[in-house]
């Protein structure tokens, strides 16, 4: 074969190879643009159009919300889907086409930053989060001009303890302080749990629903060790680092604080920070926990050692771990005796000024680039005012949570007699603060080290100090020492 | 335009497309991310204060500490071990692929699902698989990841379980490339098996194990999936499986501390240069050991000539 022949046949499979790679490239910009151009106002999980005759559009990011209707595998209950909730918004809001993008648990918060950022939703469901201020539109102008939900009526629709939470306060936007980001659906509320028939195995008298930390662990130290009846090993209490910062209130080892402006020079640093030094109730509670470790059994440390809860089989009598009440309520509310006789709630300790618990709220709020604010505020208000639509939500997902309205006549979550009590119990004992971020995270990290036996109490008692410290410290650099 | 200029600008043209990629989602979040570092929660310029925050924060040095140390540990088990299974893989003569395709499971096994099931093998009850075991050889039982002594070497021996199917087949290409010719050569000159293996086998798959070194290298800087399926942000117990990228997540993301996303911005770019430095490094060190080991004779003796000789 010639040398010009042979180059011939290596150009021809070049020129073929490039057309090949040309094709393929074509094919990727035009998947790209239609990708990237397509419609914002499209999600893919959104399930209707953009505008549907001349209603209006609102687009919601829930995160929580099913996308069809499930059977729950732990409890056998059927929760509602999306559509469901959709049907039901529309009955209440005719003139508004409401379209829902299921936004997972997982990840929820990039999740709906992106849908925010991007333009692609109206509304958004949040929680406790400080860039709520980064995301949302300030309600109080809409507010203004609302005959049925503003600025003096609010506090006739909601309880005390979520209407505290209404404005926005945090260290980190001093600037956005008292701005309406939203309104709540409903809050969390965290029990603990015991088991009736381990404390009967051992012939002991099972903790009361209001017992006090001190009675816990008591009742905790009597029931450690082999059980009498089946001779396996019984763990008084169970603990991990997860929300365990919230017991602190009931230890009186933390407080709630009252900031003008929410500037942290403005911070009481003597009352609200030195005190932590040298507090015998600071240290009283880490001693505790020392104590309930002791008690517990080994994998504490990294969360481990409560899988056997609610299950026949199970070795723990008291579970501190105030997540529990969650699954407590889900088979309460699918009638499971078998577990709901033996597993009990115990509630949250008061601390001196009678407060405890997370103030945890669900709120729903207006995106910052929502096209029409005032059918998104329509919206916002159904799903947080109408007792129906709170009640639906409730129900089907978020089965631990509470309503928050006054007036909950009517709604069907509240013939449990045990939310009833919890409601009575929760909307007067919640902890208000205006922020607690400056002793949470320390102490967090301390009680992880505790837990693992890094640290002992009085350690533990001078790292929070310390650790509390070096937060605010940082925060004042990073704020310009405001 | 000639014809030439014609074909090698059509090929210019295809390149934009990975570079456009490449600019729209790699150099542009780098720089989003550099801006960021240097910015407050307001958005307000405050320079290196960020830097200087996550300099002196503790659990910043411990993330530091934790991947170092797990990321040492598994290159150093994984690399040998990934080599040896390969060779072993490699002279057998028949059921490759059927083994091929078990050391594949676990690399298509979701992080998620292996936790799980490492869980559940070193659960810290003294009844669990893994201390059943121990008890066997008398050994007592251990908390593998509920305990501060042992909860980083688990995670290690649970993430080298997952990724050593790679490792493997990445030798075993390497070593099916290498001319039998060789082998039979040496063979005739009298070479025995642990001299082929060394003088033969090893020097030819040189660029697989840079290759291999490399990837594991940045892989266990980045170390996330593992640790998030074992601890959560938490990093439990004790902060023992905090890594710098769970530092990050937990300072962008998570709902349970409370963000920061000019020092998560930091610490990413932190991350980056250290990869980076390490990269190169491992690079010289490896690929070009040659012109080094001259670059440090020149730098020792202050010959100029040095390269040349």
């Amino acid at each position: 074969m010639s040398e010009k022949l042979i180059k011939s046949m290596v150009s021809k499979e070049h020129m073929r190879m490039k057309k090949v790679l040309a094709v393929l490239s074509g094919l990727t910009i035009s998947a790209s643009l239609v990708v990237g151009c397509s419609d914002a106002n499209q999600s893919t999980s959104t399930t209707s159009t953009k505008s549907s005759g001349a209603k209006k559009v609102v687009r919601v990011a829930y995160q929580g919300v099913l996308d069809k209707d499930t059977i729950d595998p732990l409890s056998g209950m059927m929760y509602k889907g999306k559509d469901a909730l959709i049907q039901l918004l529309k009955k209440k809001l005719p003139d508004i086409d409401v379209q829902i993008t299921t936004v997972p648990n997982t990840d929820w918060i990039q999740k709906t930053e992106t849908l925010i950022k991007n333009g692609d939703v109206d509304v958004a469901w949040y929680t406790n989060q400080v860039q709520a201020a980064d995301w949302f539109y300030d309600d109080s102008e809409l507010m203004k001009n609302d005959k049925d939900v503003n600025l003096n009526t609010i506090n006739k629709i909601f309880i005390p303890a979520a209407l505290a939470y209404v404005p926005y306060r945090s260290f980190d936007k001093p600037e956005s302080t008292g701005q309406y980001y939203g309104l709540p659906i409903d809050m969390s509320n965290y029990m603990m749990t015991y088991d009736k028939q381990i404390f009967d195995d051992w012939g002991v008298q099972p903790p009361s629903q209001n017992a006090t930390y001190d009675e816990l662990l008591a009742k905790a130290k009597q029931v450690t060790g082999k059980n009498p009846k089946t001779g396996k090993q019984n763990y008084g209490m169970f603990l991990k680092s997860y929300w365990l910062e919230w017991h602190s209130i009931g230890f009186n080892a933390t407080h709630s604080i009252k900031v003008d402006g929410m500037k942290l020079s403005n911070l009481n640093i003597k009352n609200d920070v030195d005190y932590m030094k040298d507090s015998p109730d600071v240290l009283n509670y880490f001693n505790y926990l020392k104590e309930a470790m002791e008690l517990a059994p080994k994998g504490i440390a990294s969360g481990a050692g409560a899988e056997k809860f609610f299950t026949k089989d199970n070795d723990i009598a008291i579970n501190l771990d105030a997540g529990t009440a969650s699954t407590l309520l889900q088979y309460t509310y699918a009638n499971k005796k078998d577990i709901t006789d033996r597993f009990k709630p115990i509630f949250m300790p008061l601390s001196k000024d009678g407060k405890q618990g997370f103030p945890e709220f669900h709120k729903v709020a207006i995106a910052k680039n929502a096209s029409d604010k005032q059918a998104a505020w329509e919206v916002v208000k159904a799903l947080t005012t109408d007792k129906e639509i709170v009640d639906f939500q409730i129900s089907n997902y978020d089965t631990s949570g509470l309503p928050v309205l006054q007036d909950t006549s009517g709604m069907k979550v509240m013939d449990l007699p045990l939310n009833q009590q919890r409601q009575d119990y929760h909307s007067k004992s919640i902890f208000v603060t205006d922020d607690y971020w400056y002793w949470r995270q320390p102490l967090q990290s301390v009680l992880t080290d505790l837990l693992a036996g890094k640290l002992t109490p009085e350690q533990a008692q001078s790292e929070f100090y310390n650790r509390t410290k070096k937060w605010i410290d940082d925060k004042k650099k990073q704020l310009g020492g405001s | 335009m000639s014809r030439r200029f014609r074909s090698v600008a059509g090929w210019y043209l295809l390149l934009i497309v990975p570079l456009l990629g490449t600019i729209v989602f790699n150099v542009y979040p780098l720089i989003k991310t550099v801006i960021d570092s240097t910015l407050n929660m307001q958005g307000h310029f405050i320079g290196f204060t960020n830097y200087n925050i996550m300099f002196s924060d503790p659990e910043y040095h411990q993330s530091v500490g934790n991947t170092f140390y797990m990321g040492i540990l598994s290159v150093i088990i994984n690399i040998p071990l990934a080599f040896i299974l390969a060779n072993m893989l490699n002279s057998i003569p028949r059921g490759q692929n059927i083994f091929k395709v078990f050391l594949i499971l676990p690399m298509i096994t979701s992080i998620v699902t292996v936790a799980i099931l490492f869980k559940f093998i070193f659960s810290p009850d003294p009844a669990s698989m893994a201390n059943y075991i121990l008890s066997i050889f008398h050994i007592k039982p251990f908390s593998w990841f509920s305990d501060i002594k042992t909860s980083r070497e688990s995670v290690v021996m649970m993430s080298v379980w997952k990724s050593i199917g790679f490792n493997v087949i990445l030798f075993f290409a390497g070593l099916q490339t290498i001319p039998t010719e060789l082998y039979e050569a040496a063979k005739i000159d009298g070479a025995n098996e642990r001299q082929r293996w060394l003088y033969i086998t090893i020097p030819c798959i040189r660029n697989t194990f840079i290759f291999v070194y490399l990837t594991s290298c940045i892989a266990a800087l980045k170390s996330f999936a593992d640790v998030y399926a074992v601890s959560s942000e938490y990093g439990d117990p004790g902060g023992s499986l905090f890594t710098i990228m769970l530092y990050i997540f937990r300072k962008s993301f998570s709902t349970l501390f409370s963000k920061d996303t000019g020092l998560a911005s930091a610490a990413s770019v932190f991350l980056f240069l250290l990869i980076l430095v390490i990269t190169i490094i491992n690079y010289l060190l490896t690929e070009n050991s040659e012109r080094v080991r001259s670059f440090f004779k020149i730098r020792r003796t202050g010959k100029k000539g040095a390269l040349e000789e």
